[in-house]
């Protein structure tokens, strides 16, 4: 119990009121220690890489194992990754994948550059697509809230592209009113709420992490609440 | 007493023609010569103190005949002038303080003379800094260091900060010299000095051939040298084709890394001695002297019929003092939260207003175990330091309770490998509490990707292949978040999401059936364990909000009426702005 419990716990509150002062001390000690903590937690960081990895491959060597459903996929994996892996390694300058000069790129730049960033790029791309289906789905005047919703949403996105000011210039005799309105929205109403959250978010962080420091939350650690 | 001012002198026109042509001959003379301390190039004309006699030194120029005359009433009074220890900082700068004049004619500047000794001042070895009067360095722009009192509105301020003006002495290239001093200090051993010098010698060797691309001290062609480092040469543009660096054996270049590698690493060390030598700068004791400078007509500050001095020096201070309301309030909804935890304590049953987002998980996992189909917890992108991925792994801990309760499946998600390994050992955990130990698979709780959108990926064609039950999204999450929930709202499964990056919350409100919004996420551990003293923790958060609500309420209604009536309530603006 002391070692699992008792020790990590006197660990949590040391160390999180060490770090919380840090914000408050501004002598070189302060900093140095947090520079300290800094490298111990990329330390960890590298070895709990090595648990990621073993955990990704060994999930992807049972589904393949057992021709569970797409397992076709997690060969995928172990291609890009050894690929990625090899040519980093065989990149270097006397490997057998050099990129010669320091101006030609090696294996490793041209599947990052070619492959990885292509690849985000048309996820993250399928995003605007997503945010049309959500605004249609949403975007449906069914009560008043819905409603107001609706008003706002399309005088806000009005008022932020171009057409909007010229609309606005032929409707309100050269007055940019839609896109002022749409600026006060975002300004007024908008920031109101935005600080709101924003301030039950800081409360809420605090009372978690004095929940945390004084060992009254524990469900992180395991083994219940 | 009659009030003594200092005198200006002012040479007569023969005297200015001479001063002239002596300006004359020496923008003619070398720079070297030319650039000398403004002591013994201006007319060093002395003020005193209040009350004090006035004493004048010998003039080396004439003012402009245009030119406004500086007088006493042009610089600041003596008492005013002093120097201290900037507070709130690491040990980096000085305070030099002066009271602003009665007069300020137009283009007159102030001149803060530093010299490490007195002497140094009559020798000429000191450094200046120059400041041109201006509302923005008035002490009253600066109340964490000089506080809201009347007085700081008439006095002006600078930082001096010692190691800007005696920089330390900046390491030059690595060179043989260098290398071998590294040798003497054992920082590298005779073998590698060898070697070292071996490489220098061949870079050396092909340096005309390949022009200025390959310095020597800098990194081989193909190496990992930082650019930035103090001991390679800056890059320059790549030679042309006509010279290209000679092809190289695999030893020859695997011997240049090395090199490359040993110059980064002594760079590192010269850039520590650097830091050392910076503090050892800044730690040290100075003398101040401040002048009124107008053109070619310099004025000192005076007391005793010399130029005023002041001392001090910057020290690393325990306490940012600027941060002093932040903590006070810190402390205040701490002891909050604490006292409600303590009164939860004795007194249990505590009423915590009802979440829908919580409410719904046992509903959620239900459907699922009905559905036969697996529940799927997302985590964020947050690492496990960050209080989100913190709240996620408190909440998972409750779920993966329940789904082994029902005897269903759960699937955990993660983008950082800490937060898979405590995932995992809290799922286990969660499954031998629920009498299910056999129900845990490591398989279930996997690092899916480090990447933001290779994640995505594959979390979204799990979803569609799998077509899980329940959807848990909680955490921190950028443009992933929409990505996610919209697939997820495709399979047509019960989604809950929770995030305290309140710019993603619209996407899941849109797309979620339930969302935890900020704290709410916070909460959702006491929420759902109904243990007394979380739940205190809960109503302390509450109270504090209550707290907030009423100050914003208070401060509008007084800052409302203070600017109807003119109070000066600066001092209740300072109290509520973040310091540093």
């Amino acid at each position: 119990m002391i070692l699992k419990r008792t020790i990590p716990l006197l660990i949590v509150l040391g160390i999180g009121v060490l770090a919380f002062m840090q914000d408050y001390v501004p002598h070189p000690w302060s900093s140095a220690f947090r520079n300290e903590m800094t490298t111990w937690t990329m330390v960890i960081g590298g070895f709990a890489m090595f648990l990621g990895v073993y955990s990704l491959s060994h999930m992807h060597i049972t589904k393949i194992r057992r021709k569970m459903p797409g397992w076709g996929y997690s060969i995928f994996v172990f291609i890009g990754a050894i690929g990625m892996i090899a040519a980093y390694i065989f990149s270097d300058s006397i490997g057998a994948l050099s990129a010669g000069t320091k101006d030609e790129m090696s294996l490793y730049d041209w599947g990052y550059n070619y492959i990885l960033i292509p690849c985000s790029a048309t996820v993250f791309s399928i995003l605007a697509f997503y945010m049309a289906s959500a605004a249609f789905r949403t975007f449906r005047a069914r009560n008043l809230a819905a409603g107001l919703l609706l008003a706002a949403a399309i005088i806000v996105m009005f008022g932020r592209v171009p057409v909007g000011e010229t609309v606005s210039g032929w409707l309100f005799n050269d007055r940019m009113v839609i896109p002022n309105l749409s600026k006060a929205i975002m300004d007024y109403p908008n920031l109101a709420a935005k600080r709101g959250i924003m301030l039950g978010i800081a409360l809420g962080a605090i009372s978690q992490s004095m929940r945390i420091l004084l060992g009254i939350e524990r469900s992180y650690m395991g083994g219940g609440d | 007493m009659r009030k003594r001012h200092p005198v200006i002198v002012r040479p007569p026109a023969t005297w200015a023609a001479i001063a002239l042509a002596a300006m004359l001959f020496a923008s003619a003379c070398p720079a070297g010569a030319a650039a000398t301390n403004p002591a013994t190039t201006h007319p060093a004309t002395i003020t005193q103190g209040a009350g004090e006699p006035a004493t004048t030194a010998p003039a080396a120029t004439a003012p402009a005949s245009t030119q406004p005359a500086l007088t006493a009433s042009c610089v600041p009074n003596a008492n005013s002038f002093r120097a201290f220890d900037r507070p709130s900082d690491g040990g980096t700068g000085i305070l030099v303080v002066w009271g602003k004049p009665a007069e300020e004619p137009e283009g007159v500047k102030y001149v803060v003379e530093v010299a490490h000794s007195k002497e140094d001042f009559q020798a000429g070895k000191f450094k200046t800094k120059e400041v041109s009067p201006s509302p923005k360095i008035l002490a009253s722009t600066k109340p964490n260091y000089f506080g809201y009192s009347e007085e700081t509105k008439g006095l002006y301020y600078t930082v001096i900060t010692p190691a800007d003006l005696f920089e330390p002495a900046q390491p030059g290239p690595l060179t043989e010299l260098r290398l071998k001093d590294f040798a003497d200090q054992h920082v590298i051993t005779a073998g590698q000095l060898k070697r070292a010098l071996a490489v220098m010698a061949a870079l050396k060797k092909e340096a005309p051939a390949t022009g200025p691309a390959t310095a020597v001290g800098s990194a081989p062609a193909t190496g990992s040298a930082p650019a930035t480092s103090p001991t390679t040469a800056p890059a320059t543009k790549p030679a042309p084709a006509a010279a290209k660096p000679p092809k190289l054996t695999p030893a020859e270049q695997a011997e240049r890394e090395w090199y490359a590698r040993l110059a980064a690493y002594l760079a590192t060390l010269d850039a520590d001695a650097v830091e050392a030598e910076t503090a050892k700068i800044n730690a040290a004791p100075y003398f101040f002297r401040l002048a009124g400078k107008l053109g070619d007509q310099t004025l000192y500050v005076a007391r005793d019929g010399e130029p005023a001095v002041v001392q001090a020096g910057a020290e690393a201070n325990l306490f940012k003092w600027g941060k002093l309301n932040n903590l006070v309030l810190a402390l205040i909804f701490s002891a909050i939260v604490v006292t409600f935890i303590e009164i939860a304590k004795r007194r249990p049953g505590l009423f915590i207003r009802k979440i829908g987002g919580l409410e719904a998980i046992d509903e959620a996992i239900g459907r699922s175990t009905e559905m036969d189909r697996p529940v799927y917890f997302i985590h964020g992108s947050g690492a496990v330091s960050d209080l989100s991925a913190i709240a996620s792994v408190n909440i998972l801990s409750h779920i993966a309770y329940r789904t082994a309760e029902h005897d269903s499946r759960i699937h955990v998600m993660n983008q950082d490998p800490i937060v898979t390994a405590v995932s995992q050992e809290v799922v286990q955990q969660a499954c031998t509490r629920a009498g299910r130990p056999d129900a845990y698979n490591p398989d279930d709780v996997s690092l899916v990707a480090y990447e933001q959108f290779a994640f995505v990926a594959a979390v979204s064609g799990m979803m569609v292949r799998r077509q899980p039950g329940a959807i848990f999204i909680l955490g921190y999450f950028g443009a992933e978040s929409l990505l996610l929930a919209e697939t997820g709202s495709s399979t047509g499964a019960i989604q809950v999401a929770g995030t305290d990056a309140y710019t993603q919350l619209p996407f899941f409100i849109t797309t979620c059936d339930y969302t935890l919004m900020g704290e709410e996420l916070y909460a959702a551990s006491a929420y759902l364990s109904r243990e007394p003293r979380l739940l205190g923790g809960l109503r302390g958060q509450d109270v504090g909000k209550a707290f907030i609500m009423a100050a914003l309420l208070i401060g509008t209604i007084v800052l409302t009426l203070a600017a109807a009536k003119g109070w000066d309530v600066a001092w209740l603006r300072g109290l509520l702005k973040a310091g540093n």
